[in-house]
């Protein structure tokens, strides 16, 4: 059962992340405020959702993406 | 300037001794010439893939676009996702399934399942006519680098004559071995090229946070949708993502390496690799928007990078990376040429001309069709320019269509051959017509491959369940093999 919930999850989590960027959300997310560590929000927000799902892609692999080994 | 002349000469030769080298580890069988006799390593495989990959669409596009049009193609970090995700959920199948069938080529798979000749047909089509102003783009790409590196003394139609012959060469004598290799080296010049640059040519403004401060003070419509222009909003930014993505997954020198690879377990790291040499992005931030600070008003966008290069770097510095540049376009030609011989060769010249064509015949086809398509690439290169990201578009528009009957043959059972065959053809007329008929507008201002996407999707479904289902033999032959694959991986 946790097993399967990880396989979910692994599958899951990086499409929500790509909600993030490419479905109409990101047009709340369009604007230059506020700044965040000097970068414009806009692109803050496309490094944040973008470094989410690198590391969700990291720990599938690591994690055999929830299978048993 | 001689400095450059001698690191362009020196990266035209570098690869040639690799091609040779390769070619003596090659065996006399078609097999290991266009796929590597699917025994390619994964440190080879990842090189290959992600150089292949990435292009010079991306490496002077990704310049021009920041340049020209404001953020839209930030959307960038996120195709590379979605291209990752891809490959580890079609990839990783189709990689299952050409080694359990001995598949070489797209038409291969999508033929044998849909068990329908015109399938074949029409994929191998596809799949070519493409390909090739993909291959203009790299041409186009890698002469403009090489011809601001030389300062000028090698012109644009020598410089691409230069590069071309180099290509064909270690291709010829080196197959897809030759190739993977190459990009071993292409692929670490290009990823850290980039990335470097973009900081050494911000400190030109005072670095990244300074950059970005002026320009949020003097040109703020470059830090938002839809950019100084207007014109590259929400829609632009979808399409370039999916289009992107799913058109350079399914074009013929990804799918080839997806055979070609020996050990499944690749597949499960690409993801993440994929993913995170996204950050390279961040180099076409720094340059291009130091560029709209310092150097406004080139008129040839793509060429941005380059004259950035050549101004605020050291002259070494700059020509290197523009050798880096002109890697990313040689990596994805060499790739996009072999792939497109393989599939004309096998597809076209084995299974119609000559069927009982020996090993050493259908190579020798192969080298063939790599030299006439070069050449048709070259002309395209001199008589029809573009920018690179619209003339990229296009080709990702047309091979992304390939998406639908593959997830139908990879995960649907009653998908069937008419519903494969109408919703290409409707989606591909679709295309042609809106991008190349004057007055014809895209809906909503999507690009027409994501309407042709949609069409394709819908014509998929409703003629797959209007008409008679496949062969019950095939429909088990890969149930079963699919099956196998989902406990064996």
């Amino acid at each position: 059962m946790k097993r399967n919930g990880l396989r979910i999850f692994f599958i899951v989590a990086p499409i929500i992340g790509l909600l993030m960027l490419e479905s109409p959300i990101i047009l709340l997310a369009n604007s230059i405020d506020p700044i965040i560590f000097g970068f414009p929000f806009l692109v803050a927000w496309v490094l944040f959702w973008w470094a989410f799902c690198t590391v969700i892609f990291l720990i599938a692999y690591k994690m055999n993406w929830g299978k048993q080994k | 300037m001689t400095t450059g002349v001698i690191i362009i000469a020196l990266f035209m030769i570098v690869p040639l001794i690799i091609g040779f080298i390769a070619s003596a580890k090659s065996k006399d069988s078609s097999d290991d010439y266009f796929i590597q006799g699917r025994g390619m390593g994964s440190v080879a495989a990842f090189f290959t893939v992600s150089a292949t990959w990435w292009s010079a669409f991306a490496f002077l596009g990704s310049n021009a676009s920041f340049y020209v049009e404001g953020p839209v193609y930030l959307t960038a970090f996120a195709w590379n996702i979605l291209f990752g995700y891809l490959y580890f959920v079609v990839g990783k199948r189709i990689w299952f399934l050409g080694k359990k069938f001995n598949y070489v080529t797209p038409s291969d798979l999508l033929g044998d399942f849909y068990n329908n000749e015109k399938v074949r047909i029409i994929v191998g089509l596809i799949v070519i006519i493409f390909t090739i102003p993909y291959l203009q783009i790299q041409l186009t790409g890698g002469a403009y680098l090489i011809e601001v590196a030389s300062g000028g003394v090698i012109p644009f139609w020598l410089a691409a004559l230069l590069f071309y012959a180099v290509i064909i060469t270690y291709v010829w004598v080196g197959g897809m071995r030759a190739v993977a290799w190459t990009d071993i080296i292409y692929g670490a010049l290009l990823f850290f090229g980039l990335l470097f640059v973009g900081f050494y040519i911000s400190r030109a403004v005072g670095g990244p946070i300074a950059m970005f401060n002026q320009m949020q003070a003097s040109h703020p419509e470059y830090l938002t949708l839809p950019g100084p222009e207007g014109a590259s909003g929400y829609s632009a930014w979808v399409s370039l993502c999916f289009i992107t993505a799913i058109g350079a997954l399914m074009g013929p020198q990804l799918w080839l390496r997806m055979y070609a690879v020996k050990n499944g377990k690749l597949f499960n790291l690409m993801p993440f690799l994929i993913s995170f040499v996204a950050i390279t992005y961040i180099g076409s931030v720094l340059v291009s928007w130091t560029g709209v600070l310092k150097m406004p008003g080139v008129e040839n966008a793509d060429q941005i990078l380059p004259l950035m290069v050549m101004e605020y770097a050291p002259f070494v510095i700059g020509a290197l990376i523009l050798a880096g540049g002109a890697s990313a376009a040689m990596s994805t030609a060499n790739s996009q040429i072999h792939a497109v011989s393989a599939v004309m060769t096998k597809d076209f010249y084995q299974r119609y001309a000559n069927p009982s064509a020996s090993q050493s015949k259908l190579i020798q086809m192969g080298r063939y069709f790599l030299l006439i398509f070069s050449i048709l690439a070259y002309f395209l290169a001199l008589f029809a320019p573009g920018l690179l990201v619209t003339i990229g578009l296009i080709a990702f528009g047309g091979t992304a269509q390939l998406i639908v009957p593959t997830i139908g043959a990879l995960f649907w059972k009653r998908s069937n051959a008419y519903g494969a065959i109408t919703g290409l053809t409707a989606s591909i007329i679709f295309i042609v017509l809106f991008t190349f008929i004057p007055g014809l507008v895209s809906p909503l201002g999507l690009d027409p491959a994501m309407w042709g996407l949609i069409i394709n999707i819908v014509l998929f479904i409703v003629v797959s369940l209007s008409t008679a289902p496949r062969d019950q033999k095939v429909v088990d032959r890969f149930a079963n093999a699919l099956a196998s694959f989902k406990y064996g991986e």
